[in-house]
């Protein structure tokens, strides 16, 4: 994780970008590079300020948030994107999650969980609980959703970091149940996103299912 | 109501009412059916409407008065005045029925407004409380305050906290009622649910069992759930609150919150769970809330199939809830020695 995590914030909603900001400013590991009230203005923002995460709200002016984020994951694959929603609604999270973000937040929760998301989106992990994954993962197997891309060879172990990240575990919690360290959890869980070529965890998740490996 | 119910609910009455007056006629005098006589007007005019209610209020009449007739002879005069009161009796019996059916119909409208009214401000308010939330929660964090803005700014961001929290029990419990499909159930240990709810209040003392509990759930609703009694608990009393949980023998996992608070009277036990069912009266009416929160554990309980209840001793006397699921453990093979909380 960078020492200082540089972070854009895409809303349109101008007092509440504004607060987040003037919120994040009072954490020294967070710095607000950009702030943007509109899709092109995003991507542009996103290409000339580079930063490690992203707060994206979905009801943006010129085009829905989560149709950009395949835009923002091809010029910054390493970023993390975090989707700003006001309501937790099945299709939207399904797009993000399956277009790459690492999560998403509420706004009504932002004030509370801002600064947490961002450390942990910074840090690889996926923002996204248990309950809201498993109904996603549900409907997707209802609508017989399945990738035709056939499913790669993955070791026991890269399985069983999978089978972990899907039940909404961290990196900590992972390497403390597997009995492995940190470091080994990450490096596991690097080789599973490349090998479902994910951008992130919940995305690799997503794909998991998609191809019958969870 | 869909017209093919409609269609066969009116054809039976037509065919009931004739079949009637032949039993009527075929039974004589010593039975009466002046009840039975009665039922298809009711029926027609709930079911149908008015205008077919007088219809089938008007047949019943006439087949009433020909099966009295042909068996029982009476004057003209006689004959014609029963027959006519009856037929108003039916007819005023239509009107009032379907007048009710109207009223009832128009106070279901309404409350379905009043909840989409509710739904739509809660929707509404949501991004500019947020926004607000989120500027006062940067203010409380700026290290040049002084003591009485710090204390305003935690008014402020209190207050703020408060009302997105109203606008999500709204929404929350309209999607509830809406059905079960935003449910993403998975299987996990009820314990570590409970145990970080626990660990966040120093008035509870938890008791939980060594073993698992392991249930098949909403994990985000359940711990809504619980913590809505939990809180409840502790708005409501002043002293320690007990939760234990266990896995009983049947396979039901039980979650038993005590409080040591004001109480509550049979009564009230009754709407506690009802939507709005806050309790009001001089012991309440300085602690905030709408009555949602035990609403939504009710919601959440029964869409999967558990159960939440409530008793208590009376005023003063404390109070105790309840929260039961269905276990994810096949009862045969749960391993033994897990004591029940109750006998």
């Amino acid at each position: 994780m960078p020492e200082t995590i540089r972070v854009l914030i895409v809303d349109d909603h101008q007092v509440l970008a504004e607060g987040l900001r003037a919120l994040i400013a009072t954490s020294s590991d967070l710095e607000v590079v950009g702030l943007a009230h509109s899709a092109a203005a995003g991507l542009s923002e996103a290409q000339t300020a580079r930063p490690d995460v992203i707060l994206l709200d979905h009801h943006l002016p010129d085009r829905a948030g989560v149709d950009i984020i395949p835009e923002l994951k091809q010029l910054l694959p390493d970023t993390a994107v975090i989707v700003l929603t006001s309501e937790d609604s099945d299709d939207v999270l399904a797009r993000a999650f399956e277009a790459g973000a690492a999560g998403y937040l509420l706004k009504t929760k932002a004030a509370g969980q801002v600064i947490d998301a961002i450390r942990d989106a910074a840090g690889g992990e996926m923002l996204v609980s248990e309950g809201v994954l498993s109904r996603l993962l549900r409907q997707q197997r209802t609508r017989g959703i399945r990738d035709a891309k056939a499913a790669p060879q993955l070791t026991d172990r890269e399985l069983e970091v999978l089978r972990q990240i899907a039940s909404g575990l961290g990196t900590r919690a992972i390497a403390q149940e597997l009995g492995l360290t940190v470091s080994t959890v990450r490096t596991y869980v690097q080789i599973v996103l490349r090998k479902l070529d994910a951008h992130s965890r919940l995305q690799a998740v997503m794909r998991a299912h998609d191809r019958g490996l969870l | 109501m869909n017209t093919r119910f409609k269609t066969i609910v009116a054809t039976s009455l037509l065919l009931v009412v004739p079949a009637l007056g032949l039993i009527d006629l075929a039974t004589g005098l010593e039975y009466s059916f002046s009840l039975f006589y009665v039922l298809p007007t009711v029926a027609a005019a709930w079911y149908i409407g008015r205008n077919f209610g007088i219809g089938v209020a008007i047949l019943t009449g006439l087949t009433w008065w020909y099966a009295e007739s042909a068996v029982r002879i009476a004057s003209l005069p006689a004959s014609i005045w029963n027959r006519g009161t009856r037929l108003l009796i039916l007819v005023a019996l239509a009107f009032l029925v379907d007048l009710i059916r109207r009223h009832q119909e128009d106070l279901r409208r309404l409350l379905v407004q009043r909840d989409e009214f509710l739904s739509l401000v809660a929707h509404e308010v949501r991004a500019p409380v947020s926004a607000i939330e989120v500027l006062a929660a940067g203010l409380a964090r700026a290290p040049a305050l002084g003591a009485d803005e710090r204390r305003t700014v935690g008014q402020l961001l209190e207050q703020a906290h408060g009302l997105t929290g109203l606008a999500e029990d709204l929404l929350a419990v309209a999607q509830l009622e809406g059905g079960s499909d935003h449910l993403g159930p998975s299987t996990f240990d009820l314990r570590a649910v409970l145990t970080e709810l626990c660990a966040n209040e120093p008035r509870v003392d938890c008791t939980l069992p060594d073993r698992p509990i392991p249930v098949y759930a909403d994990r985000d609703k359940i711990r809504s759930a619980a913590l809505n009694v939990l809180s409840n608990a502790l708005k409501f009393s002043q002293g320690s609150v007990e939760v234990e949980a266990a896995l009983w023998h049947d396979g039901r996992a039980v979650v038993r919150v005590t409080d040591h608070g004001i109480g509550l009277e049979p009564d009230e036990v009754r709407r506690l769970f009802r939507k709005y069912g806050r309790i009001r009266n001089t012991l309440t009416r300085h602690i905030p809330g709408v009555g949602l929160g035990l609403y939504f554990t009710y919601l959440v309980m029964t869409a999967h199939g558990g159960r939440v209840g409530a008793t208590s001793a009376g005023r003063g006397k404390g109070s105790t809830f309840e929260l039961e699921l269905p276990s994810a453990v096949i009862p045969g093979d749960r391993p033994a020695g897990i004591t029940p909380i109750r006998a």
